[in-house]
């Protein structure tokens, strides 16, 4: 499957005057919508559609910004933007009633929905969310070198300079962990620095801090929602994620822990891309024995 | 011309406590005063940082005459409940304005609004934008306050903007004496402030341990920078009619006419007020009104 083969299997859509690429496959009346993950798009599904579309009418688009969608004219569409983007796309779908699932970047505008769907705002019914954190720890590694640097502000200054640095502290880190640094083809970390020296790669450094801000500023608002949510939540986290350990602790901390909320550890690195049939049957419990 | 405003206005937190009453908005009360009902025009107020619906005492009166006027305190300030010692986001604090607007029934208003509170404004618009709400709005007026940040700030992530005042804001709260000098600074003519007044306020920003709550003035700053983009599109787009009230001789915000020429995203109708800082309707209420009501 090439990417342009990816795009003709999908339609775009003009919301709010940008063009969203959507795909939508699957005759079921269960829709399921997926808000993918940083930096990639709706083509991490690839693997998992067949049998997905099988249970679900799946639709997956890419946030604005990312993917087929349009590219922002000045590029910084906030969390919040994105879930005003995909909340309209689901209006004018005619959705009235949707399980969502999220990756990454995408569960913090799923946690925004779902405030929204708290607070009453939005009309939309929500049957069930997954939550998976950590489809790639690829992407965490990366964001908390990244976090890092940028926080120093003399390291910061030469960010360009040190990526190869950069790249070099992150397969230490990963062979430490006995992680492959090639966790996929399409996700190569050289590739990913290598990337950061270009302009746009210093473009992207500032949409990434843009989010990693969004995510503490915003910290409190998202947490309130789970804890609040009369939606049941399925959060699949895997422990050798630094990153989701630290989150996981801290919610676990707080007091009154919902009901609604369930935690599935995805002990063995089971991941959309790598181990699909798996990921599937960890995630939805879909027995079906064909898929193994 | 004659005088919209009574000598001897001055009223207690105490008595203007008793002009409102707490709504129940989601799982909070929000103070709020309600009066002039028996128009159909209809003004909505939206304080600043740091203060309350206090700050338009002195015009209420007169405005009420020729509106609804609906004027509350934000979460966290005034005599509404605080957030559990949790940063309340602009985007939450516009989830209850909103609300609270619905539970009493407006869909058409003129909004004012004032430093902290053109921020919530924004977001109102943005969300207008992004067919995220349906309230309709019949004009805005901003009055002194920091316009979004324009994004050659926000792309040099180091260059912590208006950090000397934000500092100068947090140090207001150290004490009665720091709070009343440099909100005396805030005005050109520091004798339009009474020490009077200022206890009132103060008494207000105690209330309910409000001075341990309130202490989000980075988070603030840092949600301008994260909006710059949703927000500055938002004032570019809106087709909302929008006009500032500015005190003239402001200190601490001065960038918004600036900037809004500069990025050309304004043919807003301006009602310059001289010899105003930066609360132009304690200092200047008289004109004030005169802006709002075209008088």
């Amino acid at each position: 499957m090439t990417a342009e083969n990816w795009k003709s299997r999908g339609k775009f859509y003009s919301i709010l005057n940008k063009n969203i690429f959507v795909i939508d496959e699957g005759t079921s009346k269960d829709v399921l919508v997926i808000l993918h993950g940083y930096p990639t798009s709706s083509f991490d599904y690839e693997k998992v559609l067949p049998e997905l579309s099988k249970h679900y009418r799946v639709i997956i688009h890419d946030h604005l910004g990312f993917g087929f969608s349009d590219k922002p004219d000045s590029y910084t569409y906030s969390l919040i933007d994105q879930a005003d983007f995909a909340l309209q796309l689901w209006n004018k779908m005619g959705l009235k009633e949707v399980t969502i699932l999220a990756h990454d970047y995408g569960t913090s505008v799923a946690k925004e929905i779902l405030a929204r769907k708290n607070h009453n705002l939005i009309p939309i019914k929500i049957k069930r969310i997954y939550l998976c954190n950590s489809s790639m720890r690829l992407e965490h590694l990366h964001l908390r070198n990244m976090d890092q640097l940028l926080k120093d502000k003399k390291v910061g200054r030469y960010i360009a300079r040190l990526t190869s640095n950069g790249y070099r502290r992150i397969k230490k880190k990963l062979k430490r962990n006995n992680l492959n640094p090639e966790v996929h083809s399409q996700y190569d970390i050289k590739e990913v620095w290598n990337n950061l020296n270009s302009d746009e790669g210093k473009k992207e450094i500032h949409l990434l801090s843009n989010f990693i801000n969004e995510r503490y500023t915003f910290w409190h608002r998202w947490t309130e929602a789970l804890k609040a949510s009369e939606i049941p939540i399925k959060i699949v986290w895997e422990k050798s994620d630094p990153v989701a350990i630290k989150e996981i602790a801290i919610v676990l901390a707080t007091e009154n822990i919902n009901n609604n909320l369930e935690w599935l550890e995805n002990a063995r690195h089971y991941s959309i891309l790598d181990s699909p049939k798996y990921w599937i049957n960890l995630v939805f419990k879909i027995n079906d024995s064909k898929i193994f | 011309m004659e005088s919209l405003i009574k000598d001897n206005t001055f009223i207690s937190s105490l008595d203007w406590r008793k002009k409102g009453s707490l709504i129940p908005v989601y799982n909070k009360n929000i103070f709020t005063i309600d009066t002039g009902g028996n128009h159909e025009n209809c003004i909505v107020i939206l304080h600043g940082y740091l203060s309350s619906s206090y700050d338009y005492y002195k015009v209420l009166p007169e405005l009420s005459k020729h509106y609804r006027v609906i004027v509350q305190d934000l979460i966290g300030f005034g005599f509404s409940d605080k957030p559990e010692k949790k940063y309340f986001t602009i985007i939450d604090q516009t989830d209850y304005v909103l609300e609270l607007w619905k539970i009493l029934g407006l869909n058409n208003v003129t909004i004012i609004s004032h430093g902290y509170g053109n921020l919530l404004t924004t977001e109102i618009l943005a969300r207008q934008n992004h067919l995220a709400t349906n309230i309709e709005i019949k004009k805005i007026f901003f009055c002194n306050g920091d316009a979004p940040v324009n994004h050659y700030n926000y792309l040099d992530i180091h260059n912590t903007f208006k950090d000397v005042d934000s500092e100068k804001m947090i140090s207001m709260l150290t004490s009665f004496g720091v709070y009343k000098k440099i909100m005396k600074d805030y005005f050109y003519d520091e004798t339009k402030i009474t020490d009077e007044e200022l206890t009132e306020m103060w008494v207000q920003l105690e209330n309910d341990n409000g001075r341990d709550i309130i202490n989000f003035i980075y988070h603030y700053v840092r949600e301008r920078k994260i909006f710059w983009n949703r927000w500055t599109t938002a004032l570019k787009e809106t087709e909302n009619s929008i006009e500032l009230i500015w005190g003239k001789e402001d200190k601490i915000t001065h960038d918004w006419l600036e900037s809004s020429k500069e990025e050309k995203t304004t043919n807003y109708e301006i009602c310059l007020i001289e010899k105003s800082g930066h609360f132009p309707m304690l200092e200047k209420p008289q004109e004030w009104l005169q802006c709002v009501l075209k008088k």
